[in-house]
């Protein structure tokens, strides 16, 4: 590559780092000020920085159970709908029955429905449950949005799995769950994983079920209280900034560690 | 035993017949449970002219849908909406396209570039509203001051244009690392061959890039504008967060304008109207854009 | 849009031929139509619908419970008590000591221990407070937990009235804007507690003497019986910076600008001058800015009825305890009119001449970015130290005073705000007062632990202290204590302020015959909106406003 083309390519992609990136820079930097220099001061670098704002929303305050409940519905969220997204993705996959295509678009359109529109029936519906303000609560009403997504992401994947293995597995004998367990499953591991760290971030960043269904204290996740900061006196942009940044951060692990599976399982099972 | 014996039978018996609703059974249940319920609901809300706290619900047929066609507040909203769409799709497409051809190859720095690049989705939609406000606010945000410092006057509280191209900005930085990552992706599935040869014979980059590699995307072109144009129709929380409806309704967006109808006007039958209405749009549309995509492939 | 007869036949015909021509349309590209495939799914919707409007039909709206208040419509308010001031003349209620008034309560809460009441509440100063310092001291004494749900306003307002109308009983109590009571009196959802008083003598403190809170008359309904007990009193007042007012250069350059002396404005041409004088964009300094700044947001509907049209006018003169028939927000209690043609003042010269200042003070003079600004954010401007005067909820008085996150602390003073030279009558109400307080849903699981809970908020165990650290109390004793007399000048000077009976009297709350809070809050913030965004002239705009308030009353059922 000659060296122009060379330079043009790092300078475009410094540029398209540069508009992502800096709002993240902001936000770090927001969370080391002081409340008063962010009201008063538009600085690229803290003043005076303080830990102030890390310490404060988890160990005065009661976020830390916010945290908590994140990662409670966020696990609970994909241990949920993982197993039965599994077992409907090869349904549709590999079995034909009548009405497939019809029942999984169906299914799909679930997902794009907009949540806003069927708040008050949902706040309705889960209060008569007795199921307002609890993680069950939380995990069973973001499935509705996650399944669907699971299932076809699932699809993609088992798609991309020859048909040969699975007639030599049943010529061998197996039954249907042994095929599961002992050759889809290992075989499905990136397109396992790539979903699980999808509903795990759909499930940890989800906020307005969360509001509406779940009060600060008991079963909210850390978006509610987020939402709570917005609304509330004095917002503390610091300690928003500080809080996202902390909610981040198993997500950017996750995404780290399981990097080359997503990329490999976006390929939505057209590989060779 | 016999089954196992008799494998012929065990594959009728087992795998055609009775699997397939068996094993569908609890997603079915669970997603049926959350979506055909609230469904059904909103349709008795839609027939009904309700407003919280005031008075009782009346019984007025479809008198809601009637409204819908002649509201223009909601064909403002629709056609804002889709204008939205457009305008990101018109710049994610691209942008997603250019910088997942630079960054194919997986050298060690493209690796930490792309962790780099995914953070913006990490993000919850409502935070990145937030950030987003923190940054576009005259008083305490750097965006109006370097702007002013070249003399444009950025004030999105007023001016209706800025909101609007604020919030496409906003959209853009969230999900162009998804295009992204999903073009390297579809990038990486490409073979090699085709490359070679045109080499071989000196075609020049823009034509290898557009009779080989535009091609060879087109799955994954497809499903991702797919997915960008039902996430944008369905925009809420930042826009939300960051200006609600805007000065002048400018980013008055469906979703926006229904949760507005139903939360702070109380209207609840004419919120639940709108909210049929958008399903219905949302299905059409990916109805068409399905029957698209079987084709294709 | 209104059709005559065969219209509204034709079009909803040309809609339905529009769906199904569509639906034809892609019926064309699918495979080829299964008869028995589509029976299956008629039957199946068929179904489902019966199932949905079974569910729906359930969880209908419980039919009002009539408890209350027979009258349906007609609002004739008659007030037995015939002011909210606090009387000149006080008489400091013996007290009792901190043991006596605990050890009752511990007494009293006996069957309840262990129980948890839920608590819905605006997330901010007052109830932080409540929260972090008089709800732990409740729990120790009496055993009873408290689960705050702490939330915005707009959220507050929609979730109780959710609860109540479901009868979920989510929450034992819910703390709330005096605002509501308007519509607690013609809904029936809550408990009257003079009622519950009388059938649970054993659980009413001794100590509650609910004479000793003045603003009582604004939480009752018209038969003098409490629905809401207040916790906390906050006049919306006027906060201007000494600093800046009583500089001498500013003094003398204002004076020969201007022809005549800096001072607290009393009139509103006065504010204008003043605002113009110190708006100074250069130094990150500005004239004024609104209690709600400027965001099409319920927010802005309050600052209109609390403030503008009161002090432009805008009502009847009277004092007891506000104007009547026009209300202070410019309706016609009696023929249920806005615009003059019915009686209401809303599309009066008075009306457009309070949205005229506003556009200029809170708009033109105030720090840029205020279109996005709501009450929150407008404060923050305040105790950023940008601002020169406002007229703002004195919840924020505290802020302004601690030095770690203001920097106005000690350099500001509470007044009266300033009044339209031309159209204030003296007799007018003038300001707001922001009276919350909490009141028990008919379908509360605990009342009885959250009836022992809100008198503890109120309690004269706390209310010393509490006015101290939040400048608020609700009882006449404690206001008039001596004590609070070092805090007054760090609160620039608010109890000094209400204890004058002579100004105490012109801040009044929510009229009570205002029974759909919500909806014309909605009406008003909507239409003002479009005045801020410049789609609207003042006189447009006031005339839409009236407009539409008088088709909102037909359309309930006013008139």
């Amino acid at each position: 590559m000659s060296q122009a083309s060379r330079i043009f390519k790092i300078f475009a992609v410094g540029l398209v780092l540069l508009f992502i990136l800096f709002p993240i820079y902001w936000l770090l930097i927001t969370s080391f000020k002081q409340r008063l220099e962010v009201l008063t001061k538009v600085s690229f670098w803290p003043e005076e920085p303080t830990f102030y704002n890390y310490y404060r929303p988890f160990f005065e305050d009661v976020y830390a159970k916010n945290v908590l409940n994140s990662f409670l519905v966020a696990l609970g969220e994909v241990a949920f709908c993982v197993p039965p997204a599994l077992l409907a993705a090869y349904a549709f996959s590999r079995l034909k029955f009548k009405g497939d295509n019809h029942l999984l678009f169906w299914l799909l359109t679930n997902r794009m429905a907009p949540a806003a529109a069927f708040l008050i029936p949902y706040f309705s519906m889960y209060t008569f449950l007795k199921l307002y303000d609890t993680l069950i609560g939380l995990i069973l009403i973001n499935s509705i949005a996650n399944l669907p997504f699971a299932v076809w992401l699932l699809k993609g994947f088992i798609d991309g799995i020859p048909q040969e293995i699975e007639e030599a597995a049943l010529i061998d004998g197996y039954t249907f769950w042994g095929l599961l367990r002992r050759i889809l499953l290992p075989l499905l591991t990136p397109g396992l994983v790539t979903t699980s760290f999808f509903i795990f971030i759909f499930a940890w960043n989800e906020m307005l079920f969360a509001s509406m269904l779940a009060a600060s204290g008991g079963a909210a996740p850390l978006t509610h209280a987020l939402l709570h900061y917005l609304s509330e006196l004095w917002v503390n942009w610091g300690e928003i900034a500080a809080i996202t940044l902390l909610a981040m951060v198993p997500a950017l692990v996750f995404a780290y560690v399981i990097q080359r599976y997503i990329v490999r399982g976006l390929t939505f099972g057209a590989v060779r | 035993m016999g089954l196992l014996v008799n494998p012929f039978l065990f594959l009728v018996f087992r795998m055609k017949h009775i699997n397939p609703w068996l094993i569908l059974l609890p997603a079915l249940i669970i997603v049926g449970f959350n979506s055909f319920i609230p469904l059904f609901y909103c349709i008795y809300l839609s027939t009904l002219r309700y407003y919280i706290g005031i008075g009782e619900p009346t019984f007025i047929g479809y008198d809601n849908f009637r409204k819908i066609v002649f509201d223009p507040g909601l064909w403002n909203s629709v056609v804002r909406g889709f204008m939205f769409s457009f305008a990101c799709l018109a710049i994610e497409i691209p942008l997603g396209l250019g910088v997942a051809l630079l960054l194919q190859r997986e050298t060690r720095g493209t690796k930490l570039i792309r962790t780099m690049l995914t953070t913006p989705l990490l993000i919850p939609p409502m935070t990145i509203g937030c950030m987003w406000l923190l940054l576009v606010r005259p008083d305490i945000g750097p965006l109006p001051r370097l702007l002013s410092r070249i003399g444009v006057m950025y004030n999105i509280g007023s001016s209706p244009l800025l909101a609007f191209w604020t919030t496409v900005v906003l959209d853009t930085w969230h999900w162009t690392p998804f295009v992204i990552l999903v073009l390297i992706a579809g990038l990486a599935t490409l073979p090699p061959e085709p490359y070679e040869s045109a080499m071989v014979d000196g075609a020049s980059t823009w034509r290898i890039f557009r009779y080989i590699t535009l091609p060879g995307l087109k799955y994954h072109l497809a499903v991702v504008i797919l997915i960008r144009l039902m996430d944008t129709l369905r925009i809420f929380d930042e826009v939300w967060v960051l200006i609600a409806e805007g000065p002048g309704k400018a980013t008055n967006y469906l979703s926006v304008n229904i949760v507005k109808t139903a939360l702070s006007e109380l209207n609840m039958g004419y919120g639940a109207a709108m909210s049929l209405f958008f399903v219905y749009i949302v299905i059409i549309l990916s109805w068409l854009i399905m029957l698209f995509l079987r084709e294709r492939k | 849009m209104d059709l005559s007869g065969n219209n509204k036949i034709v079009v909803s015909k040309i809609y339905k031929l529009k769906i199904l021509k569509q639906q034809q349309g892609i019926e064309m590209g699918k495979e080829e139509v299964n008869r028995r495939k589509y029976l299956q799914i008629a039957g199946a919707t068929i179904g489902g619908v019966l199932i949905g409007a079974a569910a729906g039909w359930y969880g209908k709206p419980r039919e009002v419970l009539e408890k209350m208040v027979t009258e349906t419509v007609e609002r004739t308010v008659t007030k037995t008590v015939t002011t909210t001031a606090p009387p000149v003349t006080p008489t400091l209620t013996p007290t009792p000591t901190p043991e006596l008034i605990a050890s009752w309560y511990k007494k009293a809460a006996k069957p309840y221990r262990g129980t948890t009441i839920k608590v819905l509440a605006q997330g901010w100063e007052p109830n932080y407070y409540l929260r972090d310092v008089v709800g732990p001291k409740f729990t120790d004494i009496t055993g009873i937990t408290i689960d705050w749900e702490l939330t915005s306003n707009e959220l507050v307002m929609e979730k109780e009235m959710l609860d109540m109308e479901k009868g979920t009983g989510i929450y034992a109590c819910t703390y709330d804007d005096q605002d509501m009571v308007g519509t607690w009196i013609k809904k029936g959802w809550v408990y009257d507690l003079t009622e519950f008083m009388g059938e649970h003598p054993e659980l009413v403190d001794p100590w509650l003497d609910l004479d000793d809170i003045w603003s009582i008359p604004y939480c009752s309904d018209p038969r003098g019986h409490v629905l809401t007990i207040p916790c906390e009193y906050y006049p919306k007042t006027y906060v201007y910076r000494t600093d800046l007012f009583e500089d001498p250069t500013e003094k003398s350059n204002f004076k020969a600008k201007y022809g005549y002396d800096l001072k607290k404005p009393t009139y509103y041409d006065e504010c204008l001058d003043a605002a113009e004088f110190f708006t100074r964009p250069d130094k990150d300094l500005y004239g004024f800015v609104g209690g709600c700044g400027a965001k099409t947001h319920e927010a802005l509907g309050f600052d209109f009825f609390e403030s503008w049209f009161p002090t432009h006018g805008a009502q009847s003169v009277g004092l007891e305890p506000y104007g009547k028939p026009v209300l202070p927000w410019g309706i016609n209690v009696e023929t249920w009119g806005a615009s003059m043609a019915r009686g209401g003042m809303l599309d009066s010269p008075q009306a457009v001449k309070a949205i005229e200042d506003f556009l200029t003070l809170g708009v033109k003079d105030a720090p840029p970015g205020v279109e996005m600004m709501i009450y929150v954010e407008a404060a923050e401007q305040v105790a950023a130290g940008r601002v020169a005067q406002t007229v703002t909820y004195t919840q924020f008085l505290s802020t302004f005073a601690n030095p770690e996150v203001s920097k106005i602390a000690g350099k500001f003073k509470c007044d009266l705000p300033p009044v339209d030279r031309e159209y204030f009558k003296p007799g007018m109400a003038l300001a707001y007062a922001d009276i919350s307080g909490y009141c028990i849903p008919l379908h509360s699981k605990h009342p009885e632990a959250a009836w022992l809970w809100i008198q503890f908020a109120v309690s004269p165990l706390n209310e010393l202290e509490r006015a101290k650290a939040i400048n608020t109390t609700v009882r006449t004793s404690v206001l008039m204590d001596p004590a609070l007399n070092a805090v007054d000048a760090k609160f620039g000077g608010v109890f000094s302020l209400l204890r004058d009976p002579e100004k105490a009297k012109l801040y009044v709350g929510t009229p009570t015959e205002i029974g759909e809070y919500a909806a014309l809050l909605y009406i008003y913030y909507t239409v003002l909106g479009k005045a801020v965004a410049g789609e609207l002239t003042p006189e447009e705009c006031a005339k839409e406003l009236a407009s539409t308030i008088d088709e909102k009353f037909h359309e309930w059922g006013y008139w």
